[in-house]
């Protein structure tokens, strides 16, 4: 059972790519997604008694691979199945090729072998998988920008990869196995921490840039946004890879756990929180405003979980969930409006709510989720979050959340507004580029000009059906939070009404707030235009690593102990 | 003698560094792998050793086709610039665009012209050095001590004869007891070729823009790969057959035997192979692998059989791989010759 | 003594990738970057006159070489090429739209480049 949910979308994968023609019927595409999700979650059924784990080949003794399924596991499985039914129903009414549906069931298969499996050879071949399979998707269209930045992604992801090899063989030389669980046990008991200093820098480096903390937050949310790159890559890029790394961290927090660096993570969180929202506050394009504020909620993740108590943590893996839904949906929405303005610049998208009220709706829900408005989800995991933070970081978080609710009040000006009249230049000009005639390369750019044409514009019913699915989803996990928390955590959590309505008088207040600081700090500041398009090269990036791994090395060497 | 040869490594990596021309940089990266393949040899791992000499010609040999179809690229650096063919800027409507971009060529000018000026270089290459060498010592200072453990090492040694038979742990290692890692190992070439041929800008799938290899002319260079042609097909056959007794495998075995078509391409010019008839063998041969994989080892069932069927296995699958491996590195050169000069 | 050989090679490509301005040699020196990261795992317990994990009755032998690190490493040498021609064939097609392989040309390039025509796929 276990092992068939990553062989099954593997062959799966394989078989369409076999297939004779290149139109792929619909219906297999979304019966096999159902049956995965259906499988997934029955394996999340039975994992909650017991723990489920396969040894593969029955070799014993930690000779072979071992995949197994707990708590941790099933939390991001449910989500990797979830958002990728989202991103099928998405894609179901376009007219996309076998390749795209190959890579996108091989994306799959190759994430949840990620989340099962427990040897940590296998995590780098399968981070490996993944990342080039990501790199290849985001060159879907072969478009220029895409190809630099897919080729940086690609040698900056292998180089971080080489440092987690050169852990995991520090790792092999002093346990002398390679099963997370074992290798945990036998560090636990026969090494101390003057030993693990260096592998845990090396793996760190590693999972620090996969879950894009500091040395690479410039330039991954860079990624996530290429504009000519497929609205789906964004999302799992965004959602689900930047997750991964934040599951390798709690992964590898378990093996090391002489090593406490609680603290240094909960200064990086906080920094890395703080340079997202700036950066996310500088950005123009609607699609990197989204990108951005995701290093900015992984760094309030990486906060709560460097938090000591049960309820930090939980609320900090409900933020995951949360915040990875919320954000599938504003990233879907996102292509959508793409696709009808066909433009990702700010200034040019008004009226969105007028235009297409379904999608403007939808964009309200989840922004109202990811700023943490009761009734959502966003507002559950950032209360658990939050009730056990100190006098110190109570307030930071709060201003973080002040942060992302001026983040997201910027990218709310899109809804309102007149949308621009077309003009008879522009029409000329598309006449001229060709951009009325043919839908070349399948790019998601036609609307805008169609209209002019008096063409009714149709939007695809599958994409709104997608996200108002998912919209749905963070409201349901935040009326149902608490049950959703008792049926994936197996905890009893009580929410406390008063609390709630403190939360909420917080919440006006922060809106208010963040309006305020839009209004007269934000909106027309010239150098966070600069931060915003602040831009790496590719040696910086490679400095910045270095530079990561020799602070970590040196604040668990010598600071810490 | 190892010591000897880990030497003449870092020279070489150090030679890389200095390198302008890239084809200098490229042959440099062949001997480096050659010399690397010997070491791995001496330190006891004749498979690494196998598959590292074979990875590194094909890693020459792509980066040379890759030359040899954008010629500007044989050279330096500054050949292969925007600004190579003449000193005209390239036709960008941003004027910011064009400026910053003289302004980085007449930094890589001086750079280039500075070539023998030791303080320029020092400029460059001071921070840059002094950092790594900083990282360098972090690095030895935390070197963990004490013993390596030799857990799984012993475990291995003792029980995979009994386990899986045969007498080369190595195989039996990546053929059973981590058969799951090998399955994404060939996954990750069947993602390779399905990504070359959708980014190369090639039209055909097919190679009828292939060119013939004009080797011809060059009567010794034919004369002797003739005679090496057959050997390094019976090699690959022997390496596959044979991986589960000595040094050797399925993936060995198939690079050998992608090299064998390479040497007919080059000594016969035969060049259309029915490409996308390939492609779907290394697909279908892909899938039996998996197939293959699941039914025995991941279902338990190879506890149940008898030694002689472990051996039996190790073959099958040997070969299963050794085939995808050649069709996958096949694909892959056809492909790199079929890009057409634009 | 070999592993400290492998991670001086390791910054030394390092360094290269902080130095290089061609696209070229980067690719070259994450190659090289993993052929160090091999030989430091290659290296775990070396002796001198080790032999191969090849043949009968290796556990009454003293000198035989780990077998599980070589098993670990054609992997990761299969999985380099498969990356690096999928590298190259990148750079190919960067050469031909953009005429350069400069990290810093290229980044200006893309970022300013209007789509042209001829996309030719």
């Amino acid at each position: 059972m276990l092992i068939y949910l990553v062989i099954a979308p593997i062959l799966f994968a394989v078989l369409l790519y076999l297939f004779p023609t290149s139109k792929i019927s619909k219906s297999i595409v979304i019966v096999a997604q159902a049956l995965l999700v259906a499988a997934a979650f029955v394996l999340f059924y039975q994992s909650r008694t017991n723990e489920i784990s396969l040894n593969i080949g029955d070799y014993g003794g930690f000779l072979g691979i071992t995949l197994a399924v707990d708590q941790l596991s099933a939390i991001f499985l449910i989500l990797t199945v979830v958002i990728f039914f989202a991103l099928t129903i998405y894609n179901i009414g376009e007219n996309n090729s076998k390749f795209f549906w190959f890579l996108l069931f091989l994306l799959e298969g190759t994430l949840i072998g990620l989340f099962l499996t427990r040897d940590i050879f296998n995590i780098f071949v399968l981070a490996e998988v993944t990342t080039v399979l990501g790199a290849i998707f985001l060159m879907y269209h072969r478009i220029r920008r895409s190809m630099y930045d897919g080729l940086v992604y690609l040698m900056v992801n292998v180089i971080v990869m080489q440092f987690y090899l050169f852990g995991i063989g520090f790792l092999y030389m002093l346990t002398g196995v390679l099963d997370m669980d074992q290798s945990a046990l036998v560090i636990a008991t026969t090494l101390d921490n003057s030993q693990l200093t260096l592998p845990f820098a090396l793996i760190k480096t590693a999972i620090a840039a996969k879950c894009s903390l500091l040395p690479l937050m410039t330039f991954l949310p860079k990624v996530h946004s290429i504009p000519d790159a497929p609205s789906s890559v964004g999302t799992i890029l965004s959602c689900l890879q930047v997750k991964a790394g934040i599951y390798l961290f709690l992964r590898f927090r378990h093996i090391f756990q002489g090593i406490d660096a609680s603290s240094f993570f909960l200064i990086l969180g906080i920094i890395t929180a703080v340079f997202g929202i700036i950066l996310a506050l500088g950005q123009t394009n609607i699609k990197s405003i989204l990108a951005y504020s995701t290093i900015a909620q992984v760094g309030l993740i990486v906060i709560g979980l460097s938090l000591e108590g049960t309820y930090s943590y939980i609320g900090s893996l409900y933020h995951v969930f949360s915040h990875a839904i919320a954000k599938a949906t504003l990233f879907l929405s996102a292509g959508i409006i793409m696709r009808v303005y066909d433009t990702l610049e700010m200034s040019k998208i008004k009226g969105v709510l007028k235009e297409i009220p379904v999608v403007g709706f939808v964009t309200i829900l989840a922004i109202l989720s990811m700023t943490g408005a009761p009734l959502f989800s966003g507002n559950i995991s950032k209360y658990f979050m939050m009730s056990e933070a100190n006098f110190i970081i109570y307030p930071i978080i709060i201003l973080i959340n002040l942060g992302t609710i001026t983040v997201f009040i910027k990218y709310a000006t899109i809804l309102f507004g007149k949308m621009p009249a077309v003009t008879e230049e522009e029409i000329d000009e598309a006449k001229a580029t060709g951009v009325l005639q043919e839908d070349r390369d399948n790019i998601e750019r036609t609307g805008f000009f169609a209209k002019a044409e008096a063409i009714i514009l149709r939007i695809d019913i599958f994409k709104e059906i997608a996200v108002v699915l998912l919209a749905i989803l963070c409201l349901l996990g935040g009326i149902f939070g608490t049950e959703l928390i008792g049926l994936l955590f197996h905890y009893d959590v009580v929410i406390r009404f008063a609390d709630i309505a403190e939360k909420a008088i917080i919440f006006v207040c922060s809106w208010g707030a963040g309006y305020f600081i839009y209004r007269f700090a934000v909106k027309k500041n010239a150098s966070l235009k600069f931060i915003g398009h602040l831009d790496l090269n590719f040696r910086t990036i490679c400095v910045s690593i270095g530079g990561f791994f020799a602070l970590t090395l040196l604040v668990v060497g010598v600071v810490l102990s | 003698m190892i010591y000897l040869l880990l030497v003449l490594w870092l020279f070489l990596a150090f030679c890389i560094i200095g390198e302008k021309r890239n084809i200098r940089i490229v042959i440099y990266l062949c001997v480096f792998s050659f010399i690397s393949s010997i070491s791995f040899l001496i330190l006891g791992s004749p498979d690494a050793a196998m598959a590292e000499a074979a990875i590194g010609t094909f890693t020459g040999i792509f980066f040379i086709i890759c030359f040899e179809k954008h010629r500007e690229l044989r050279f330096n650096e500054k050949n292969a610039s925007v600004f190579s063919r003449d000193e005209d800027p390239p036709d960008i409507d941003d004027e910011r665009a064009v400026q910053a971009l003289l302004k980085l060529r007449k930094k890589a000018r001086a750079r280039t012209r500075g070539k023998h000026n030791a303080k320029s270089i020092l400029q460059r290459y001071l921070a840059p050095g002094l950092f790594s060498i900083l990282l360098f010592i972090l690095f030895i200072v935390f070197l963990p001590g004490g013993e390596a453990n030799p857990y799984l090492r012993n475990q291995f040694l003792t029980q995979f004869s009994e386990h899986v038979g045969g007498e080369n742990a190595v195989t039996a290692i990546y053929l059973a007891y981590r058969v799951y890692d090998t399955l994404f190992e060939a996954l990750v070439l069947v993602i390779a070729v399905v990504a070359v041929i959708h980014m190369s800008y090639s039209s055909d799938i097919l190679v009828k823009g292939g060119k013939p290899s004009h080797v011809g002319q060059y009567v010794v260079v034919v004369s002797v790969l003739r005679v090496i042609c057959a050997i390094v097909l019976l090699f690959g056959f022997y390496l596959i057959m044979n991986g589960h007794i000595t040094a050797g495998g399925g993936f060995q075995g198939g690079l050998f035997i992608a090299a064998f078509f390479i040497c007919r391409y080059l000594v016969y010019d035969i060049y259309d192979l029915p490409i996308t008839k390939v492609i779907r063998m290394e697909e279908l041969v892909f899938l039996s692998t998996v197939i293959f994989a699941v039914l025995i080892v991941f279902l338990g069932t190879i506890n149940h059989l008898p030694p002689v069927f472990h051996i039996v296995y190790m073959i099958v699958m040997n070969f299963l791989i050794g085939l995808k491996v050649a069709c996958g590195f096949l694909i892959l050169f056809y492909r790199y010759i079929a890009i057409e000069r634009r | 003594m070999i592993n400290i050989i492998a991670i001086l090679m390791f910054f030394i490509s390092f360094f290269g990738l902080i130095t290089s301005h061609s696209m070229i040699k980067s690719i070259v020196f994450t190659v090289l970057m993993e052929s160090a990261v091999i030989l430091f795992f290659l290296s775990l317990g070396f002796q001198s006159g080790i032999i191969p994990p090849i043949g009968v009755n290796l556990e009454n032998l003293e000198h035989v070489a780990d077998p599980l690190p070589q098993a670990l490493m054609i992997t990761a040498i299969i999985i380099g090429v498969a990356v690096t021609t999928i590298k190259i064939t990148i750079l190919m097609s960067f050469f031909r739209k953009f005429k350069t392989t400069d990290w810093d040309e290229a980044r200006i390039l893309s970022h300013h480049h209007e789509e042209d025509e001829n996309n030719n796929d």
